[in-house]
This record gives structure tokens, sequence and C-alpha cells, in this order.
């Protein structure tokens, strides 16, 4: 009976679920292309994002808000680096090899999160790889858990932290430059 | 923990500051992206994109895995309840033995009583023991009664589980009664007799409903062997992809599918074949067997008399 009861939906989420897909289909595909430039790719892309939203309507409480904008927007990426991923497999093995946490202790990076820094962040976020922006995004803007960060990116809880901290790491990097850059203007 | 707090919130507010930051970015993003309708004029999706998206939404991506659990469900199940049967078999047997071995032995023990004023509790024991034994190979020879009974009973009310087929071996169809047709869908052989050398069985699905139906592309192919369904594999067996592939028909249209006989191992003398398919909350068959020569030669040869 379990069974059975875990299958059913309710008309509420379904009608939700169509409206999403109604309302942002060319938009997530637009999001898509832009990240594979391949028309196909990018539907590829599209049908696994809202196969992935399924499993997380939940976090869809205004079909209209800004914010379901923003969260189809980070699936849809993530999705989309997916498939680059898979298609440049050489790349994706070097990095999910190694398992290695950075050392949290060099982890510095809330020093360099203050008000002054603001636009240096700004600049350095739009400057990161998207591939840790979009973990940045879930955990952040999304306030989503490692094991649901993890499943969206089809990938271990552990790699899922690896990756975070990493994004972490990178954007402390930039954010170090920057800063140096700016003392030395001085 | 006045120390602390401060610290927390500190990293809170470090926090709230890196998501507005993202935030902000991911506003700058959003602002390039043109409207819908724009976007609909440069891409208009693909055909496959857009019956994977209609299964998607029609069930929020539910029935695929349904059609699948339904299937290994089936599978589990009866594994199940062939244990469950075996082991009420084996424990009916065990129950048998000792309620013939406990009645024997209690009849021996007032035997032993009766002419004996005062035996021995070890003389006593020992031949009502080996009479035991005795009864229990009675027993066991006696259970073994009602096991082939029940082997007879199933055997007449239930087909074999698996049965020899061109060289191998094929399973019960989960379905044995299927219609062929509903009052608005319909699906149909090309020919209720095929051709040995056919290159391709075409199954017609035919929607006479008002409203859209769906169904699976992959078709499942059983033969009828001693009034029973069995499960004939494909040599080569669909992808996940092509398992999933659902279709789409509108209303007042048909749709032809394809088996190819190069896929299967074809016993042409069988009594009968039919070709399965799996629509929405529907399966239905469409029968059909292979072309006999020598009927044939004697058709002709009748119509030659004639």
């Amino acid at each position: 009976m379990l069974l059975y009861l875990s299958m059913l939906d309710t008309q509420e989420e379904k009608d939700k679920f169509t409206l999403i897909y109604e309302q942002y289909q060319q938009f997530c595909w637009y999001v898509a292309y832009q990240l594979l430039g391949d028309a196909h790719l990018a539907e590829d892309a599209v049908q696994e994002a809202f196969l992935a939203l399924t499993r997380h309507l939940d976090k869809v409480e205004n079909v209209d808000s800004p914010r379901t904008k923003k969260f189809l927007m980070t699936i849809v990426k993530s999705k989309a680096i997916d498939i680059l991923r898979k298609n440049k497999a050489e790349t994706c093995s070097s990095e999910d090899i190694s398992l290695e946490i950075p050392d949290p202790s060099s982890d510095i990076l809330d020093q360099y999160i203050t008000k002054e820094n603001y636009d240096y962040l700004i600049s350095c976020i739009l400057e990161l790889d998207e591939a840790y922006r979009v973990v940045f995004e879930y955990k952040y803007l999304h306030q989503m858990s490692d094991t649901e960060i993890a499943g969206l990116l089809n990938i271990s809880p552990k790699l899922a932290n690896v990756r975070f901290y990493r994004a972490r790491k990178k954007l402390q990097e930039m954010l170090e430059k920057e800063v140096a850059g700016r003392a030395g203007k001085r | 923990m006045p120390g602390s707090d401060k610290k927390d919130k500190a990293l809170d507010a470090k926090e709230e500051l890196l998501k507005e930051a993202l935030d902000a970015c991911m506003e700058e993003q959003l602002s390039f992206i043109p409207p819908e309708c724009e976007i609909a004029r440069m891409h208009t999706f693909s055909q496959e994109f857009r019956e994977y998206m209609e299964k998607l939404l029609k069930t929020k991506g539910r029935p695929e895995r349904r059609t699948i659990h339904r299937k290994e469900f089936i599978y589990s199940f009866n594994r199940v309840a062939a244990c469950i049967l075996v082991l009420f078999v084996v424990a009916g047997v065990f129950a048998g033995g000792l309620l013939l071995v406990s009645k024997s032995g209690s009849k021996s023990s007032t035997d032993m009583s009766a002419p004996a004023e005062a035996p021995s509790e070890t003389e006593a024991e020992a031949p009502a023991s080996e009479e035991g034994g005795a009864d229990r190979d009675t027993a066991a020879g006696g259970a073994e009664e009602p096991d082939e009974a029940l082997a007879g009973d199933s055997g007449e009310a239930l087909a074999p589980e698996s049965v020899e087929y061109m060289g191998g071996r094929i399973f019960l169809a989960d379905n044995q009664r299927l219609q062929e047709k509903t009052e608005t869908v319909k699906t149909l052989v090309n020919s209720p007799v095929i051709a040995r050398d056919a290159e391709s069985i075409k199954v017609t699905i035919g929607n006479m409903d008002e409203r859209p139906i769906y169904y699976y592309a992959s078709m499942d192919l059983e033969v009828l062997i001693d009034g029973a369904w069995y499960l004939v594999p494909p040599k080569e067996k669909p992808t996940e992809e092509e398992e999933r592939r659902l279709v789409s028909l509108e209303p007042g249209m048909a749709q032809d599918e394809e088996i190819f006989p190069d896929n299967y191992e074809f016993d042409y003398d069988a009594e009968m074949y039919r070709v399965v398919t799996y629509l929405d909350g529907l399966i239905l068959c469409s029968q059909f067997r292979f072309e006999n020569p020598e009927e044939d030669l004697e058709e002709a040869l009748e119509q030659t008399w004639e």
C-alpha cells in the first residue's frame, strides 16, 4: 500500500508543475543554451532540470515569484554543467578523483567578505566558474542541504562538500587578488 | 556564551552578505535574458522534447517509474508468493508429520502401558521411539500424498512458471487474460497469419477516444504454449530509453509500430503469438500466428479438386 501511496501526487502539485513548465520552458532553454551553445543539448538540460524539479517542488512557493525563476535558473545551469562535464569526461574525472577537502584552516574567505569589499565580491562572483557558482547558489540562495545539493548535482554528498570548499577557496583567491590589486594601486 | 554568539552573528552577517552578492549577480544574469516570447521565436522545441515533456507533465515524472515498478513488483510478488507457497507446503508436511508422530506415539504408549504393568521408562520409550520412527516414515510417505495432490491441482489450475522454448527457458507472462480492444482503443497486427519470411510485424494502435492516449513504443511478444502465455525475450534488449519512450496518439488517429522477427526466436509451429501493448493504465494484445505451408498446400489441393 505504501508503494502506491508514495506515488500519489496532489493535483495542486501537478498544476504547479504544469504552470512552471508553461511559464519558464523557453527561459530554461535559453539559460542552458548560453552555457552549452547547442540547441539539442540545451533541450536535454531542460528535460533533466524539469525532472529534477519534480523532486523539489516543495521549494517552489509561488510560481510567479522571482525566487522560482532563480531556482530554475540554478537547476538548469547545474544540469547544463553536468552535460558539459560528461562531454569532457577527462576533465571531470581528474577533478572528481581527488576528494580532498581543502584545509579548513586556510579558509579565510569570511575575512574578505566585508561591506567594503562588496563590489569586488560581486565582480569575483560574476567571474567565478559556473560550476562553483551553482554550488553557492544552491547553498546560500536556495538554502539547500548538502544531501539535496548532491542529489541535484548527481554526485555524492562528499563530492558536493568538496566542490563547496573548492568554490570557497577559488572565490577567496580571486578576492585576495582583487584586494591586493587595490592596495597596490593605493 | 556571549563571545561565541557574537562570532555566530558575525558569520551570519558574512553569509548574509555573500547571499546578497550572489543574488545581485543572479539578477544581473537574469537581466540579459530576453523575454519568453522572444526566445520562442529563436527556438522551437523538437518533437522528442515535446513528447518527453508531455509525458512528464501528465504525471509529474511518475509513470515511467510506476511502469517499471509495476513489472518489477509483479515479478517480485510472484517470487515472494512462490516462496510463501513452498513454506506453507513444507510447514504442512512438517506439521502433518508431527501430528501423526504424536498420535502414534500416544497410541503406542497406551498400548505399552496396558500389557506390561511396570516397565522401565527406557524400555517403554525404546519401542515407542522405534514405532514412532516407523510412523514418521509413513507420515512422510503420507504427507507425500497431499503434496502430490497439490502439485496435481496446481498442474491443472496453473501453468508451469517456465517452459522450454527454442533451446532456452521462457517464463510465464504477467498477464494471461488480455483483451484486444476497448470501446475506444484497439490494437491490431497487420495480418492474423504472418508469412514465415516476414521482415516485420506491424502493430496498429488506434485511438477512437476523444482525448489523446499514450502508449509505450516498446512492446512485448508472447507465445501460447499448452494454453498459457509465455514471454518471448528479444535477442537484443531495448535500452532503458527505448523502454521508456512514450508515444502520444491524438483522438481519431492510428499509429503503426513494428516488431522485427530477426530480434526474436520464433517457433513457427507455435499455436499462437500475441503482441502486448502497454497503454495508460491499460494492457492490450493482438494475436497472430505464422503461416503453415502444409495447411496452405492442403487448401491449394482442395481448391484444385473443386
